[in-house]
């Protein structure tokens, strides 16, 4: 399930070469970001948490054997981080959108990406890492409700509920989400 | 709006753009954190390890003496933290080795430094909650507090302000960003013993 490349990556990493887990954060670090900035709305945010991602990946490689692709596995590392975050932001009260307008180290996208991002932001977090999952990243409903850790059905309620939601807020005539 | 159109107008969306550079630097701060934690895991040597433990009782039975022979009123604690009496008793216990006394949920404890070279700068009384490790830092400017598994540096400036700035971290009273906003944070500097005798003239 690894290239070979990868798998030596991972081999030295293990041994404790920095060298060979910075090429192996190289190869996949624009996946992870994608995913937490489509998860957090900000780009400081989205930082944060690819940096626990991989961190935390580093931590558990010796408990990766290789049955998933690596991608996959740290793929699902990452996605816990964004879930995890999510709860204990929840927990504080305060909205991403805000978070987004007040941070100054995020440079938006275009006005059209900056309100759909703000509609993602205004999903539940399953419904959202549902939606980012499947049509962001392209998987299968099965492969995103096993990533998720809920039945097939259950996403595809999520991710129902979740394009009627996203229709209202983001659908012709651009209404303010 | 049906289902493809909404997921061809969310697929036309772009991610911001971040320079090279960043990407270029992204893993060597990854491998700069991991380097960090695994420098702050290594197991100190056995004798070491004896040394540390009996500093650390010491530590434990004098601040216990400090509290029991001070016996503040209910919540006194707190309020001696904050206004700088327990960090001048201990200051005058461990002269330039005292960088942090740390209250938390098993109780107050200190960060003493082997030798006497913590810079005298401004103590600062840093009050952390994140709903599951709240605790009450007392420390100086300058000193590196941890924040999960960051180290974030303490510092003051002149007017009394303080900031807390570290790897993907910044807390000012105006501005927070990174991990600070997952945390409820109050800092503000502890007047020192020489300026509580001696008021600023007002200006």
């Amino acid at each position: 399930m690894v290239t070979d490349d990868e798998g030596t990556l991972i081999a030295q990493s293990r041994k404790g070469d920095w060298e060979a887990f910075a090429a192996l954060i190289r190869m996949h670090q624009r996946m992870i970001h994608s995913l937490t900035y489509r998860m957090s709305g900000s780009l400081a945010d989205a930082e944060d948490l690819a940096q626990e991602a991989f961190i935390q990946a580093y931590r558990s490689l010796d408990s990766y054997r290789g049955a998933a692709k690596f991608s996959s596995w740290l793929y699902r590392i990452a996605l816990n981080q964004c879930l995890r975050w999510r709860r204990l932001e929840r927990r504080r009260g305060a909205t991403n959108s805000e978070w987004a307008r007040t941070d100054p180290n995020d440079q938006p996208a275009d006005p059209r990406s900056e309100s759909i991002q703000e509609a993602l932001l205004l999903l539940s977090s399953e419904q959202r890492a549902a939606v980012v999952l499947t049509v962001f990243d392209g998987l299968t409903h099965s492969e995103a409700a096993s990533m998720l850790g809920c039945a097939e059905k259950t996403l595809s309620w999520r991710l129902f509920a979740a394009r009627r939601r996203l229709a209202k807020l983001i659908g012709p005539g651009d209404k303010a989400p | 709006m049906n289902e493809p159109d909404v997921d061809t107008l969310l697929r036309g969306a772009r991610l911001p753009q971040r320079p090279d550079e960043y990407w270029d630097e992204f893993p060597s701060r990854v491998i700069r954190r991991l380097q960090a934690e695994k420098r702050g895991a290594t197991r100190p040597r056995p004798w070491r390890l004896g040394v540390s433990l009996a500093a650390a009782a010491a530590c434990g039975l004098v601040v216990g003496f400090v509290i029991w022979h001070r016996r503040p009123a209910p919540g006194g604690i707190q309020d001696a933290l904050r206004d700088g009496r327990v960090l001048r008793e201990l200051q005058a216990q461990y002269p330039g080795r005292l960088r942090a006394i740390i209250q938390d949920e098993k109780g107050m404890h200190t960060q003493l430094s082997d030798l006497a070279d913590v810079a005298a700068s401004d103590p600062v009384w840093l009050e952390i909650r994140d709903g599951s490790d709240d605790r009450v830092v007392v420390t100086f400017s300058g000193q590196l507090v941890r924040f999960g598994s960051r180290d974030v540096m303490v510092l003051s400036d002149l007017g009394g302000q303080v900031m807390l700035v570290g790897d993907g971290f910044f807390w000012s009273h105006q501005v927070s960003t990174g991990l600070a906003r997952t945390l409820q944070i109050r800092a503000e500097q502890i007047p020192s013993a020489q300026n509580q005798r001696k008021p600023a003239p007002p200006f």
